[in-house]
């Protein structure tokens, strides 16, 4: 009996099990509500982004009349930044919800200004705390029920019906048999799973070549860790029940269990630093600072020049003070975002021991909707502040008003993109879960004598 | 007939005693619950000391403001910390995904900011193990893995048609298998209690926290029942065990994983609410509209410069036996007070209305109307940090108000601007006191989901008498 004689087999088998034609459709239905609960969401960031520039269009106007009128200070075409989603944003909400896309880059104002104002959520908590029944959900929580269902009992129906010895009698070895099985598997169940959800996310507006080619490249490694954990509890179990409880128990552990304790060990372990205490505390110093700036300004007035400059010296002292201000309140916001960084280093490396939670990051990264493409938008925002600061002071020193040409002409902030589909984090995702599936195939190789214990 | 059911019972708890697996299984959950309950309880200590620092922080800092003018110290503002709910620890609900404090300041109502969520990773997807997530998923699954062929599969089908044949009626058969799946699920549930209610004791928690407790205890009670009866009466209708399981498997897939994800974003997409800059938007563009008390010439403040000066029956401000500066403020703050509630309202009456939608569908799942029940009378639901917010925009408004009153009761000193006076001194009285509804009154507010639960167990034991009947007839 030939290896293709076997795949053929169990295809055409597989193609005669309603079950498995109802579970392809139930997949469609689901991924289809997810991809336009996705497409929803990617509407109304861009809603939100539309009414930001509207605003910002508008308060560019109002601030050009006073250059117009030569107000004497520095007006600078100053608007808020926004990160827009990304070109596969409807795949995943991610950690989108969670990090601030809209900053205040006043250069006159301190650390505190870039997202004090514009950032806060006001969207139902009972819904975030849910989850997004998005894409990344379909894929990460149930595609693998699927995959599951259609394949807990690939060997040991064979036992249960009294077929497997006869099978065995055959002059095929076990591992090519067991091998054909599972790939069958593949073809009739994670191909058309693929080829739905790209489908799904291509109708929700998820078009980025390279990003569709990474959203299959990562369904399909993750499917197959999930083939590889079927063919090891068909190795395992005896009967079908006790296949399906193994396979059931499999995806609890390790799309459940496994990353909640995992995550609340990281809460153990390195606590998250505490914002409201951070806040709190860097009140109390800048306080403290501009309260001795008040006093040393009464003390020490800044003499009256004759004749008077164009730009009045009170914006020089001010602006002088919120330098130093900012220079004396680093060191301490180094130390938060330090700790910050750090527990998200740890919440990153995790991510390598657990598949689920690879999977999830790579469909992150690929939708633009990671904490990474957040935080550099934080910084991205934070040095286009820096460079205001710089205009800012170049009118100071030079003390010249700011002509309409050069308003005009002050270019605009534009998020740039650092990676892309194929980032490093998305490759080392990936990396992940196929090294976690040749880990289990290596351990079902071991086991395949048990395969023929009847 | 009792003494049969008794009798029947005792041999499905000894023939699951003798499962192992499942009793080691059952230990491990209850082991990580507990854990979880401790650590949990560890991290709410922390919280607790952590905002007390803050609110005296926070206090020392309104404080040493000094001598000032009354409407500048407004305009600092200040932080207020949201307290700790002890019975967190058993069921954290939304307390990850609300924020933990709120900055108060004159002219404006700001969200509560610092969620826990916030500036996570991946993993952070993750999150949401606790006592009570363990009851609400695993504790069903673990009574559908040690049920589901106590009736079905070729053993079990042979023994019973082995005891009708020696006379037991098919209702004490089902209800003596059901007596002894309730009573194991009953001992995971006091287990579960068992080891919350001294790690809550330490945390601070009065007899309010143990009541609700008890009110939570019941509930899961009546939920686990549900299973229960739901896993004997499915083991009885289908001879196949394989069919049991499978439909068991994915009733409980539906009911605990899937529903209770679909449920809000249906909601959410049923009653969306509006993104935090279309709010502010909406709030400002009112706003706009209205009077604003910064500007002396904006037409609303001369308006009610007139009817002052009416009021007063005097022709100039200078005339008037007030502070018009405090009068001003005084008034707008009101007015900006009434368009914060109106705008916040409007947003948390969507919020009621997801409430409703999911609610709706509690048709296919007795785990959305337990979560509110469990969310609520944890005190970590919306309706508490509802209940939070209220009470600081009351402890604003005052506050405020207070200010501006003093300002508006003293006019400056000749030649001066403006009035200034010691923060600290005039809002000594001023204070903000957290207040908790009484338990009997979250209960009442969620008979809805109680009755719903009520409905599923009556439906739950409907189908185990069905089936009760149907085995009856083997015989």
């Amino acid at each position: 009996m030939s290896s293709f004689a076997i795949a053929g087999y169990e295809v055409r088998r597989l193609l005669r099990d309603r079950a498995v034609f109802i579970l392809l459709m139930l997949l469609s239905g689901l991924s289809g509500y997810a991809a336009w609960n996705g497409a929803e969401w990617v509407q109304k960031r861009d809603a939100t982004i539309g009414l930001i520039n509207a605003e910002n269009q508008a308060g560019l106007a109002d601030r050009r009349q006073f250059v117009v009128d030569s107000y004497p200070s520095v007006i600078l075409p100053i608007t808020r930044l926004v990160l827009p989603p990304g070109a596969m944003a409807p795949l995943s909400v991610g950690q989108a919800d969670t990090y601030p896309f809209i900053a205040d880059p006043n250069p006159a104002g301190n650390y505190t200004y870039l997202f004090r104002r514009v950032w806060a959520d006001v969207g139902s908590p009972t819904v975030r705390a849910a989850g997004r029944f998005d894409l990344a959900f379909v894929i990460v929580f149930l595609l693998p029920l699927v995959i599951l269902a259609a394949t807990y009992d690939l060997w040991s129906r064979e036992r249960e019906r009294g077929v497997a010895a006869m099978v065995l009698s055959q002059p095929v070895g076990i591992g090519s048999l067991i091998v054909m099985k599972v790939l069958a598997r593949g073809l009739v169940v994670v191909l058309p799973s693929t080829v739905i959800i790209l489908a799904v996310a291509v109708w929700a507006g998820a078009r980025e070549p390279i990003g569709i080619a990474a959203l299959a490249l990562t369904v399909l490694a993750y499917g197959g860790f999930w083939l590889a954990v079927a063919v090891i509890i068909s190795l395992v179990a005896r009967r079908s029940t006790e296949a399906a409880i193994a396979a059931g128990a499999v995806w609890l552990l390790v799309v459940v269990m496994a990353p909640s304790l995992s995550l609340a060990a990281v809460d153990l372990i390195v606590p998250a630093p505490s914002d409201m205490q951070f806040s709190t505390d860097l009140k109390a110093r800048v306080n403290e600072i501009t309260k001795r700036q008040r006093l040393y300004r009464e003390a020490n007035p800044t003499p009256v020049r004759t004749p008077a400059p164009r730009i009045p010296d009170s914006l020089r002292g001010y602006y002088a003070d919120l330098v130093a201000l900012d220079g004396e309140i680093s060191p301490m916001i180094a130390a938060h975002q330090e700790a910050k960084d750090a527990r998200r280093h740890v919440l990153d490396t995790v991510r390598f021991l657990l598949p689920s939670v690879a999977a999830q990051d790579a469909l992150d990264r690929i939708a633009g909707s990671d904490a990474d493409r957040a935080l550099a938008f934080e910084n991205q925002a934070r040095a286009a502040q820096l460079e205001l600061r710089l205009l800012y002071k170049s009118y100071l020193d030079r003390d010249a008003l700011i002509t309409p040409a050069e308003y005009d002409n002050v270019p605009g902030f534009h998020f740039r993109e650092s990676g892309g589909a194929f980032q490093w984090g998305v490759l080392a995702d990936l990396a992940a879960v196929v090294i976690a599936t040749i880990l289990i195939l290596i351990a079902a190789h071991a086991l395949r004598g048990r395969a023929a214990l009847l | 007939m009792l003494s049969q059911t008794l009798g029947v019972a005792a041999t499905q708890l000894r023939l699951m005693w003798r499962e192992r697996r499942l009793l080691w299984l059952a230990l491990t959950v209850l082991l990580l619950a507990g854990a979880s309950v401790a650590t949990s309880a560890a991290r709410l200590s922390a919280q607790f000391e952590e905002r007390r620092a803050v609110a005296e922080e926070e206090a020392r800092l309104w404080d040493s403001q000094g001598v000032m003018d009354p409407h500048d110290a407004a305009h600092v503002g200040r932080a207020v910390p949201a307290p700790v709910r002890p019975l967190a620890a058993f069921d954290p609900g939304l307390s990850d995904f609300v924020g933990t404090s709120v900055f108060i300041e004159a002219h404006a109502q700001n969200p509560a900011r610092h969620r826990p969520i916030e500036q996570g990773a991946a993993l952070s997807h993750f999150g949401g193990f606790s006592a009570a997530w363990t009851l609400q998923v695993v504790a069903p699954l673990l009574i559908i893995l040690a049920g589901f062929a106590t009736l079905s599969g070729e053993v079990a089908r042979a023994r019973l048609r082995q005891e009708l044949g020696a006379g037991a009626s098919a209702a004490a058969l089902v209800g003596g298998r059901l007596i002894a799946l309730v009573a194991a699920a009953g001992l995971l549930l006091l287990g579960m209690i068992g080891v919350s209610l001294p790690v809550i004791l330490v945390q601070r928690a009065g007899a309010a926290e143990v009541a609700g407790l008890a009110a939570i205890g019941g509930a899961y009670a009546i939920y686990l029942l549900v299973f229960c009866a739901l896993t004997v009466a499915a083991s009885g209708l289908f001879t196949s065990a394989r069919t049991a399981l499978v439909v068991l498997l994915g009733f409980w897939a539906v009911s605990t994983l899937l529903v209770p994800r679909v449920a809000p974003a249906v909601a959410e997409t049923l009653a969306p609410t509006p993104s935090a800059p279309a709010f502010r938007a909406a709030v400002t563009e009112e706003a706009e509209k209205g009077v604003d008390v910064h500007d002396p010439t904006d037409e609303g403040v001369e308006a009610f410069e007139a009817e002052l000066l009416a009021r007063y029956e005097v022709s100039n401000l200078e005339d008037l036996p007030i502070n018009f500066r405090g009068a001003r403020y005084e008034y707008g703050e009101k007015l900006s007070t009434d368009l914060y509630n109106r705008h916040f309202d409007r947003l948390y009456d969507i919020y009621e209305r997801q409430a409703v939608v999911q609610r709706a569908f509690a048709v296919f799942s007795p785990t959305i109307s337990l979560q509110p029940w469990s969310r609520a009378l944890a005190g970590t639901d919306f309706g508490a940090h509802l209940n939070y917010l209220r009470g600081v925009e009351d402890y604003r408004y005052r506050l405020i108000q207070t200010l501006n009153v003093e300002m508006k009761d003293h006019k400056p000193p000749p030649g001066e601007r403006y009035y200034l006076a010691d923060i600290a001194t005039i809002t000594r009285h001023v204070a903000y006191a957290p207040s908790q509804p009484p338990v009997g009154d979250v209960a009442a507010a969620q008979i809805p989901n109680l009755v719903i639960l009520l409905v599923w167990t009556v439906f739950a034991i409907s189908l185990l008498a069905v089936s009760a009947m149907r085995l009856g007839r083997l015989s």
